[in-house]
């Protein structure tokens, strides 16, 4: 205990941020292995089938939560985004309940770039290059009526798309920072309005106690998860830099999610949690909320609101769908999501998003293989042979024409250029070869 | 952020060490142990028909070998960055390298590449016999040619110097086969070729450059920020005294008397202090300079702040723009004659609109 404690006292960054764009590894886990479920790396997973559930091994890290049971027990999300009503009134016919502050707790999500992976396909066992995404999952509060969401600034910081999913929605919504605070960890965000579901912020900075009971709401964790988790804790003190410690539980996921008091105010700020790696756990640093108050009365409250456009809405399904893409490969349409592929690529697009789409359509191309055992494209059936090389096709385009416009995504982006150099081939070269072509010329002849 | 001399170091190690492996395999090659011929009697014959082409995987390298090359040594992570060494033994030996290096160590890269190489060939008891700078798609790059007397051979060896990796192409050969061997060394050398996407962006002398073309993206090793610049930057390394304590600073720069634009990035342990985007501004103030205007900016979700500012002589105006990162704080500055409109001058909107922190 001694120990503990004095580490705690002797180590002050024994913290971590919930949701951190940059250091994403414990973040994105959940996020990767989605995606790795249908890839693997070495023999244990060779015996499972590409539909099969998705189970612990030492090469595919399962999600921190486990998918449920029988997903098709929750509401079904047919609501128009920003309201939650329908989907929680169909919850509570399920015989569960949110609070007021859990309907206006959102999910965010925040891209910062696309890397590279290569893994071997469960199904196929060939070799591919697969689009990573670079990207963190928090929380926010709406706290107004025309789509002002509170949340915390490490949790949208350095992203280029950000997109925001309503409780107990799958559609998202796309957002966009409208004020960070320079010092504190805070951001506001706007959504099209108008939301039915918010938590205003209060007219004054409560006056908290010590020991006092208090709860928060998040989305920690599971990104498939479509309704946010409580949990509770008590007041521990104010710590020397302004901040609020709570003896609580929070995960990553949970940052920028609201703290809540007894009578369902909102008092803070989820920020940072105990690292249990340096033996820190159930401790929270939530910012307290007079800080969100000072800034919303100097530079947000009268700001315009933000205008989306269908394209901008394309883009933040495609953040969603490109970070959830489902480990048995089977929620998404293939026929919708060329669609959706397609009219992004009719827009122009801001560089970071056309290598998004790119990675979206690479990876979902991908998936029609592991899901049909094809080893290339040539092994799909017609139909989906013809789908899986317009996505092909979107895919080296949009990825050419990001780093033409725009050279400097080789890096953060660097899928973008892996996906040139393999030019679209579905089964890429192992690590490290030579390859050898017959001609320099002609870039679409399959280097062998 | 290592200090400068850190970088200095461990680059000068790394190369030299890769120089060494490298001058030891032109040794062996050229000795009569591989080639199984009498040292010093070799004769080497020309090649005829095409050769093939390869390309190391995952790399813009493409280059021509007479055969199948052998791969020698590799590593690889995740990244799919990868050390690659091919070779096609015989009686002359060719052999590209692929080594992945940190962006940092990417200064003055054609001093050091030949500081390293001439080193490593003392201690093998090599000389250099000549040595040029070179510059192939865009990569800087040496060309050194190497006697190992006690071998009676020789070794033509040429760096490409990446953002990413250093790949080098060599020929090695007994001095008797030298003239044998010229038509294929050049064929080989002629056949490298280095995609744009490990292009380095290259330290220049910061002049301004006419027309719209000059407006490139620039982003510099390991700066982390892309900026549109008209011209190859500068680049200062220095220490700058904050309220929390020295700090290390990179200023990349272009410019004349009339017209600059510049990003200096201060490099902090944990997030800069509280009131540093005001202390910024108070300095300038504290120079002479008066503050125009003010007001909040954000940029991917960093907060910052721009600062419109008359310089005290009253021929330029200043616009300053300044954001806080988790670890850094960028300054990124033009300096306009007093003629143009800062908020309509249209350079000054490629400048800043285009900055990103990566």
């Amino acid at each position: 205990m001694l120990h503990n404690t004095r580490t705690l006292l002797a180590t002050p960054r024994s913290y971590a941020l919930l949701a951190t764009p940059r250091s994403y590894a414990l973040l994105a886990t959940p996020l990767v292995a989605l995606l790795m479920a249908l890839f693997v790396t070495g023999p244990v997973a060779a015996q499972r089938s590409p539909l099969a559930p998705t189970a612990p091994s030492p090469t595919t890290p399962a999600p921190a939560t486990p998918p449920p049971a029988h997903p098709e027990a929750l509401p079904p999300p047919v609501l128009a985004p920003g309201s939650a009503a329908g989907a929680t009134t169909a919850l509570s016919a399920a015989g569960f309940q949110l609070r007021p502050v859990d309907r206006a707790t959102v999910r965010v999500f925040a891209l910062t770039g696309v890397g590279t992976r290569l893994a071997e396909g469960r199904s196929s066992r060939q070799n591919r290059l697969i689009a990573i995404a670079r990207a963190s999952h928090g929380s926010g509060v709406v706290i107004r009526g025309d789509g002002l969401i509170l949340t915390a600034r490490h949790v949208v910081q350095s992203a280029d798309t950000i997109a925001v999913v309503f409780p107990g929605q799958s559609t998202a919504v796309p957002a966009r920072v409208v004020y960070v605070d320079p010092d504190d960890d805070l951001a506001f965000l706007a959504v099209a309005g108008p939301v039915a579901d918010f938590v205003p912020l209060p007219d004054a900075p409560p006056t908290l106690t010590a020991s006092q009971r208090v709860s928060v709401s998040g989305y920690p964790l599971d990104p498939r998860e479509r309704f946010p988790a409580a949990a509770s804790g008590d007041v521990s003190r104010m710590n020397n830099d302004g901040r609020i410690q709570l003896s609580i539980s929070v995960n990553p996921g949970n940052s920028g999610g609201p703290v809540v008091d007894a009578d369902g105010k909102l008092i803070a700020i989820v920020s940072e949690r105990g690292e249990p790696e340096a033996g820190v756990l159930g401790i929270a640093l939530v910012e307290p909320i007079r800080a969100a108050l000072d800034d919303f009365r100097a530079d947000v409250a009268a700001l315009p609101p933000q205008i989306f456009s269908a394209a901008d809405a394309q883009l933040a399904q495609i953040v969603v769908d490109f970070l959830r893409i489902d480990p048995d490969g089977t929620p998404y349409d293939p026929a919708a999501a060329t669609r959706a592929l397609a009219a992004a690529r009719e827009t122009t697009l801001p560089p970071e998003a056309s290598a998004l789409v790119a990675a979206h359509a690479w990876n979902l191309a991908l998936v029609l293989l592991e899901t049909n055992h094809a080893a290339d494209w040539n092994a799909l059936r017609p139909d989906l042979r013809a789908t899986a090389t317009e996505l092909v096709r979107a895919a080296l385009a949009l990825a050419g024409r990001a780093l033409e416009q725009a050279p400097y995504l080789r890096d953060h982006y660097g899928f973008t250029r892996f996906l040139l150099r393999i030019a679209g081939r579905a089964i890429a070269p192992p690590l490290p070869p030579v390859e050898q072509r017959g001609r320099l010329q002609g870039a679409a002849a399959p280097m062998r | 952020m290592g200090s400068t001399k850190d970088v200095d170091t461990m680059r000068v190690v790394r190369i030299a060490f890769a120089s060494v492996v490298l001058l030891l395999s032109l040794a062996c090659a050229a000795s009569p142990r591989q080639s199984g011929v009498a040292g010093g009697g070799m004769v080497y014959t020309p090649s005829t028909g095409n050769w093939p082409l390869w390309r190391l995987a995952y790399t813009g390298f493409v280059f021509q070998m007479p055969g199948t090359p052998v791969l020698t040594r590799s590593a690889a992570n995740d990244d799919a960055t990868l050390t690659a060494e091919l070779s096609v033994p015989g009686p002359a030996q060719f052999t590209v390298m692929a080594t992945p290096h940190e962006e940092e160590e990417l200064a003055d890269v054609d001093r050091l590449l030949a500081d390293s190489m001439r080193a490593a060939a003392t201690r093998l008891g090599a000389t250099i016999r000549s040595q040029r700078p070179l510059e192939v798609a865009g990569y800087p790059g040496v060309e050194v040619v190497i006697d190992m007397t006690q071998y009676g051979a020789t070794g033509v060896v040429q760096f490409y110097v990446g953002r990413t990796a250093t790949y080098s192409a060599s020929v090695t050969f007994p001095r008797s086969a030298e003239a044998s061997i010229a038509g294929d060394a050049r064929r080989f050398f002629e056949s490298m070729r280095l995609d744009e996407g490990d292009r380095p962006d290259r330290i220049g002398q910061g002049q301004l450059e006419p027309g719209a073309e000059a407006w490139l993206y620039r982003s510099p090793h390991a700066a982390d920020f892309a900026v549109r610049m008209p011209g190859r930057p500068t680049r200062h390394a220095l220490d700058v005294q904050t309220s929390s304590g020295t700090k290390h600073a990179l200023t990349y720069a272009v410019g004349d008397a009339s017209r600059s634009y510049r990003v200096t990035l201060t490099q902090y342990d944990e997030r800069p202090p509280r009131g540093q985007l005001d202390g910024v501004r108070d300095m300038l103030v504290q120079q002479g300079y008066r503050v125009q205007s003010e007001r909040a900016l954000l940029v991917q979700g960093y907060a910052g702040r721009e600062v419109v500012l008359a310089a005290p002589s009253g021929t330029a105006t200043l616009v300053v723009r300044l954001f806080t990162t988790e670890t850094r704080l960028y300054d990124v500055r033009a300096t306009l004659p007093t003629t143009a409109t800062p908020t309509r001058d249209p350079d000054a909107a490629r400048f800043f609109d285009s900055f990103r922190i990566l």
